[in-house]
């Protein structure tokens, strides 16, 4: 709704925000311009895309979910309790953004793995050996898009009011009470896009996947991999799989923009 | 914000800078600068190409070859698209056919060395694995070349002849991919190459296929290969008797 | 549990140049008003109480029970004082509506859901908004939404009422009528209740007693009548509306050595250095010199003609920089406006003194 007294966009800004929407844009042309349309409902339907598209969703909500439970914390206690050493920890934190996946995944192997820091004690206690799984999935997506949550998290956090947490406090909340139903609900909308944006991040992954989990259809091969494996030998299948992976983040991204993009 | 912008434009004219003061020297041989050969090959190659690159060069000052090692599918992938490379080295026909038939190539493509498959597990052979029956063993941490990969259709060929329902446990894109993680630990038992398991330098042991199955590495120059002499002597070093030579030391046999 | 034995607060708080050291010891059924100007240290004393700050020495007891003392080293946290705050910005939860609002603190005891908003449904009803129980705090009025922060506050049953500012942040058309319904409902609680306030108004209406704050110390501490009758500061003086002035009686003549007047009163027992008040109403301005029985006359000039609807208050020049309350049709008739000369004349009877 323009006012005839809404300022007019200066055109700098115009012209390079249009850039940028080109370079998101034309690659999308790109993909769609070489989809083979006719074939897509038969490539879709083929076991190699079900089962991809299967674990991928079953993993990247897993990792979303324990992105959730560990990170919401962490970004609490980041926001709120000034701790020795706090800066260390966000930049810690902050490391599997900046790391290339590949050598996350390199580092989740030195450590998870059957000869691993921690795998080789674990595999020798429990019998369990994590790469190969489908839990190595979940791990390697979580190594990536934690940061995500706990970045978006903490700063709705430090935004917040806390006069509103204090009287929630003066009337008789302990701390956790304060937290459940005062500052998350106050913080919900960041901790929506947060959960969206760590999910995203998950759902695209590659680097730690293929090299911590390995490749497997129906176990660890998410639809990242099976675009990866197929560009080579099957390019209509890695055309539609891309496809089916665009269609699956446009849908989450826009039926959920209610809860995370606030206008 | 105005320092931003303002190292925003340096960072722009140093990057334009530097790419035409680039393209202006690899168009100019006149500066007593070596001509790049740029060569695509397989990883199964790794050693071998390393090997056979320093001897070239030492033999032909003129050249300096740059390698580029990838899993075969990968690189006709490269070539399908227009990488500008002079010579392509895939570690079999198949794959190689692709390019072909992709009108990339400007030579037909020189078989040049053979390799064949084998089972390699850890040095000492703790899980006393005799033979592709063994890869059925659910309890064992199995790996492939991925399909696509002449290391991974030869897995496939080798386990349907012997009638073995594998337990797999990973596909992986290359070859030194999955020797690595042989090497290190996270498998126990995997089917790559010959060559391979004399590039796992002691860590890894070959057990032997009751039967042979071989791929057949095939070279050729590129159509549009920006130094096609530089092409066409690396093509014509590799199937000369020194480049033979090379090849037979790492564990490749002759076609 | 309310009520019980009251507050017993001294209060020693330092932060840099800031020094706060007040005393304030509550009965139960009273309510209490602490004034002061910006930066005396009001706010701190209610966020000391709250438990939202430490005490850095002195004791704050409430009920019997020690909340801070830092010579033991005990602390009770914010959580498990039992004190009810009324915040100046009522600080409702947006995304619960009134009555869930109000049936928080109870919600958060462990009191059952269904008690809970019985309980909130009752106190929404005797602050007169039950039909605005559904509502969120955004569609609610700046008076309703303090109605629905006080009810909330009362619904923990606290050991303490403590009020911040509760009509600071109410446009004034609202604010008599909400200083009314408070009103009523402070007398319904049965334990201490602090008001903290920056309007004489809401002191002089809803307190008992007012105790003056004036940078970080406590200055007076009285009935309304105290404070009006006799103002110990210029502060305080302004705040009852009532000129304050300082001198030196003898025999009944003052000498007001800083205006370099004199001022006749008729009390000639109260000799030596005293404070001097003069109520606004109590002076009268005539446009020439009057003869009559008032001893104190003296020609002056107007400074600042101010008209508070009923009442033209009249703020003189020199030598007494006075305030005077005149009716707007004396105003008119003698057309006061800033530089006008006038004459001020008042009896020695309202002159009153207090010994300094």
């Amino acid at each position: 709704m323009t006012d005839r007294a809404t300022p007019r966009a200066p055109w700098p800004l115009v012209a390079l925000g249009a850039l940028g929407l080109l370079i998101v844009v034309v690659p999308l042309a790109g993909l769609a311009w070489r989809a083979p349309w006719t074939d897509l409902p038969s490539l879709v339907s083929s076991p190699v895309v079900r089962d991809a598209l299967m674990l991928s969703l079953v993993t990247s909500v897993l990792a979303t979910l324990c992105s959730v439970v560990v990170g919401v914390p962490l970004a609490w206690l980041l926001a709120r309790v000034p701790f020795p050493g706090r800066r260390v920890v966000r930049g810690l934190i902050t490391l599997p953004m900046v790391l290339p996946p590949v050598v996350g995944g390199a580092a989740l192997l030195f450590a998870l793995g059957r000869r691993g820091l921690i795998g080789e004690p674990l595999a020798e206690l429990t019998g369990f050996v994590m790469p190969f799984s489908i839990w190595a999935v979940v791990v390697a997506n979580t190594f990536v898009a934690l940061p995500f949550l706990v970045i978006t998290v903490e700063g709705a956090l430090l935004g917040l009011d806390q006069r509103y947490e204090q009287a929630a406090a003066s009337l008789g909340a302990s701390r956790l009470h304060v937290l459940r139903r005062v500052t998350l609900p106050a913080i919900a909308p960041s901790l929506w896009a947060g959960a969206v944006l760590a999910w995203a991040r998950a759902l695209g992954e590659f680097g730690a996947t293929i090299t911590f989990a390995g490749n497997l259809p129906g176990r660890t091969q998410t639809l990242p991999l099976a675009v990866f494996v197929s560009l080579e030998s099957d390019r209509d299948t890695a055309v539609a799989i891309s496809l089916v992976l665009v269609a699956v983040s446009l849908s989450v991204l826009i039926g959920l923009r209610r809860r995370w993009w606030s206008p | 914000m105005g320092a931003v912008i303002r190292w925003g434009w340096a960072l722009c004219v140093a990057v334009a800078v530097a790419g035409c003061g680039g393209a202006a020297r690899s168009g100019d041989g006149s500066v007593a600068q070596r001509e790049t050969v740029l060569v695509l090959a397989a990883s199964s190659l790794t050693e071998a190409f390393a090997e056979i690159e320093e001897a070239f060069e030492a033999a032909n000052p003129r050249f300096d070859v740059q390698l580029s090692l990838a899993g075969s599918p990968s690189l006709v992938v490269q070539v399908e698209e227009g990488i500008p490379a002079d010579v392509v080295a895939t570690a079999s026909t198949a794959t190689m056919a692709r390019a072909a038939t992709a009108g990339a190539l400007a030579d037909e493509p020189v078989p040049f060395a053979t390799n064949r498959l084998v089972i390699a597990v850890p040095v000492g052979n703790p899980e006393g694995i005799s033979g592709p029956a063994d890869l059925a063993r659910p309890e064992l941490l199995v790996g492939v070349c991925a399909a696509g990969v002449p290391c991974g259709d030869a897995a496939t060929e080798v386990l349907d002849r012997a009638g073995v329902e594998a337990a797999i446990d990973t596909y992986e894109p290359n070859v030194r991919a999955l020797l690595a993680k042989l090497v290190d630990g996270e498998l126990d038992v995997v089917l790559v190459y010959e060559t391979d398991v004399l590039a796992g330098l002691g860590s890894v042991e070959a057990v032997e296929l009751s039967e042979d199955v071989t791929v057949t590495a095939t070279i050729a120059p590129l159509v549009d290969a920006p130094h096609p002499d530089g092409a066409r002597a690396f093509v014509a070093f590799v199937i000369s008797p020194q480049g033979r030579r090379i090849l037979t030391d790492n564990g490749f046999a002759l076609p | 549990m309310s009520g019980g034995e009251g507050l017993e607060a001294h209060i020693v708080r330092r932060r840099g140049d800031f020094d706060l050291d007040m005393t304030l010891d509550l009965e139960p059924g009273t309510t209490t008003a602490v004034v002061g100007p910006n930066g005396s240290g009001k706010t701190t004393a209610v966020e000391v109480l709250a438990g939202l700050q430490a005490l850095d020495g002195g004791l704050v007891r409430l009920g019997g029970r020690v909340l801070d003392d830092p010579a033991l080293g005990r602390f009770v946290p914010p959580e498990q004082r039992n004190i009810g705050v009324v915040f100046q910005d009522h600080l409702l939860f947006d995304h619960l509506d009134a009555q869930a609002n109000v049936a928080f603190g109870l919600v958060a005891r462990g009191v059952p859901k269904r008690t809970a908003v019985a309980r909130a449904q009752h106190l929404l009803e005797v602050v007169g908004l039950a039909d605005v129980a559904g509502l969120a705090p955004q569609d609610l009025s700046g008076g309703q939404a303090q109605r629905v922060a006080l009810a909330r506050a009362l619904a923990v049953e606290p050991d303490l009422l403590l009020l911040d500012e509760p009509l600071a942040a109410v446009d004034v058309a609202t604010r008599a009528q909400l200083r009314r319904v408070i009103g009523e409902h402070l007398h319904r609680f049965a334990g201490p209740r602090l008001m903290i306030t920056h309007d004489p108004t809401d002191a002089l209406v809803l307190a008992e007693r007012i105790v003056v704050l004036e940078q970080g110390r406590i200055t007076q501490d009285g009935s309304p009548e105290d404070i009006r009758q006799r103002p110990a500061t210029p502060y305080v003086a302004a705040l009852a509306g009532v000129n304050l002035l300082v001198g030196h009686n003898r025999d009944g003549e003052i000498n007001l050595a800083d205006h370099g007047h004199v001022l006749q009163t008729s009390d000639t027992h109260t000799v030596g250095p005293v404070l001097v008040t003069i109520h606004p109403t109590a002076v009268a301005l005539h446009s020439t010199q009057p003869h009559g029985s008032p001893r104190n006359v003296w020609e002056t000039v107007v400074g600042v003609v101010e008209p508070l609807g009923e009442t033209v208050r009249v703020t003189l020049g020199d030598p007494l920089g006075i305030s005077v309350d005149v009716t707007p049709a004396a105003a008119a008739g003698m057309a006061l406006r800033p530089g006008s000369a006038v004459w001020a004349s008042v009896k020695a009877t309202e002159v009153v003194v207090r010994p300094r």
